[in-house]
């Protein structure tokens, strides 16, 4: 039986069709549907089921390239979605995580990329796997809250920005704990916890960028177009932080290179 | 009258940034980069204590003294916020580090003065001690305040080592030697490949100080309170001998920093536990 990579498309195939079918009966349904929440869990089994095939076929996580990454984020931004209306019933937020998680595996189904089955000594670490997973994890629920704030700015909805807030706090939080046990692996592997690699530095603007709309709605609850610029940038920086920073002339003196070219 | 004290604030804020501009941009100009080597211990130590003792001065008199009212207002606060997202940003966008400019120096400086008074005035309210508060703003306050005033203690050295030949000479960044103050020798190295040539593994079994220890990338010997041994790279020699390239890392104040973070980890738990709650707000407005 072919396995790894090479099911890919299928894998995809299915997680949009169950996704889509979930998102669909939760845009038409009234109430909080268990039709919806069943068919987007399978869709967040299925996904996960590809990551962990992948795991024990390249015999090590399935997280250093970008193409690798972006299957987790497929799949946090799923069970970002599912919790979300499981928890807030917005019957359209299905629709977006799963417009969202599609945009990604299609990226991954169309470049093929070459991925190598080699991973070098520095990330043969027991920190790897809590600190990608962990910041996927987050990057899903900052996504979700971006779309409510997109969503927001053509909705006067008031109750919009509490979802907001909810999702960053646990975004925010889970970032804190991806950026800090970065910080915690850095000091075994390189000696410093802290060393304003462009990587770092870009998850450190944008940690502050998102405390900043905490703050602001802890102390002006009213300022909410204020509130919403304010996660629409922070989503930005985060972009940079993830894979812009790649792309940066002064990405030579980052440590974080493991990515670039895949 | 609530637009008015709006529109004061607003405007001392620009007033506080045009001045923190101007002058951080003369001292830039007029001395180049802040001289960091000048603040090495024990100068490190005083000027925090007297950093301390003044802000403990503003905390007193935060009834009456203007500089207090305002280092503990909303506005202080946005300003902290996007002062650390500028040192955040350039950091992560300029070819050379910021990190020795005497603006960013001084933001940081700023950052942590408002940090220090609001968690002195939030740290418990009428119904107790604020647990959540109290873990993210303290411990980002230690993690902040090592990096910062621990900087200039920092030492880095490495050795180049070759089997059979000990060695107690290290090399600081600039290439200058310095003396260990103990032995170090390459007792073996070893290292395994994958099938397309990278490196899988490498390590290196060395003699500290006499005693045998195994370093590899992730996994440190550390030798004293502070003071870290790190196999880094290897390389091969003019004379095709295997070269390891040890690092010792001597930072005391990390110790600081490690409990400020696992602070925040707790703070962070708590956040997603608790979310965004609805009491606290009220609290602040009141």
């Amino acid at each position: 039986m072919m396995l790894g990579w090479p099911i890919l498309p299928w894998a995809t195939a299915l997680v949009v069709a169950l996704s889509l079918a979930a998102a669909v009966v939760a845009a038409k349904a009234k109430e909080r549907s268990v039709w919806a929440i069943s068919l987007a869990a399978l869709a967040v089994v299925v996904m996960g089921g590809f990551i962990a095939q992948l795991w024990v076929v390249l015999e090590r996580p399935p997280m250093r390239t970008m193409g690798e990454t972006r299957l987790w984020y497929s799949f946090c931004l799923l069970c970002a979605g599912l919790f979300t209306y499981a928890r807030w019933r917005y019957r359209w937020i299905l629709s977006f995580s799963t417009l969202m998680a599609t945009v990604f595996l299609l990226i991954n189904c169309l470049r093929p990329e070459i991925h190598d089955s080699s991973l070098m000594p520095a990330l043969q670490s027991a920190w790897f796997v809590p600190h990608v997973a962990v910041y996927m994890f987050s990057y899903a629920l900052l996504g979700c809250a971006l779309l409510l704030a997109l969503y927001g700015f053509c909705n006067r909805r008031a109750d919009i920005d509490d979802a907001i807030e909810q999702l960053l706090y646990g975004g925010v939080a889970f970032f804190t704990v991806g950026m800090l046990s970065g910080a915690l692996w850095a000091k075994q592997a390189w000696g410093y916890h802290w060393s304003w690699d462009p990587k770092e530095a870009w998850a450190a603007a944008t940690w502050i960028i998102y405390l900043a709309a905490i703050h602001l709605r802890l102390h002006r609850p009213d300022c909410r177009r204020i509130f919403r610029i304010i996660v629409v940038v922070g989503f930005c920086t985060l972009q940079m932080c993830w894979w812009g920073v790649n792309y940066l002339p002064n990405v030579e003196r980052s440590v974080h290179t493991y990515n670039i070219d895949n | 009258m609530q637009a008015v004290k709006l529109h004061h604030t607003a405007l001392v804020t620009t007033a506080v940034v045009a001045v923190g501009a101007v002058v951080t941009t003369i001292l830039q100009v007029a001395t180049g980069d802040f001289p960091v080597e000048f603040f090495a211990f024990p100068m490190n130590l005083v000027v925090a204590a007297l950093w301390l003792l003044s802000l403990a001065e503003l905390w007193r008199r935060r009834r009456e003294s203007v500089v207090a009212k305002y280092m503990l207002s909303m506005w202080a606060t946005y300003l902290s916020l996007a002062l650390a997202a500028v040192c955040g940003v350039a950091a992560g966008i300029m070819a050379e580090l910021p990190t020795r400019k005497w603006w960013f120096v001084v933001a940081l400086l700023f950052v942590m003065s408002h940090l220090v008074l609001v968690t002195l005035r939030g740290w418990r309210n009428a119904e107790g001690v604020r647990w959540r508060f109290l873990l993210n703003h303290v411990g980002l306050l230690l993690a902040l305040g090592a990096g910062f005033w621990g900087a200039p203690d920092i030492e880095e050295l490495r050795l180049p080592l070759v089997e059979g030949r000990p060695t107690s000479e290290a090399y600081v960044r600039e290439g200058r030697s310095v003396p260990l103050g103990y032995e170090m020798s390459l007792l073996d190295f070893d290292a395994a490949y994958y099938d397309n040539g990278t490196p899988s593994d490498f390590a290196a079994r060395v003699e500290i100080a006499g005693e045998e220890v195994t370093l590899r990338v992730n996994s440190p010997y550390r030798y004293r309170w502070g003071e870290d041994i790190y196999l880094v790279n290897y390389e091969k020699d003019l004379a095709r001998r295997t070269r390891c390239i040890v690092q010792v890392v001597r930072d005391r104040w990390a110790p600081i920093m490690a409990f400020g973070i696992v602070l925040m980890l707790a703070g962070a738990a708590l956040m997603f536990a608790h979310g965004a709650k609805r009491g606290v707000r009220k609290e602040v407005q009141r």
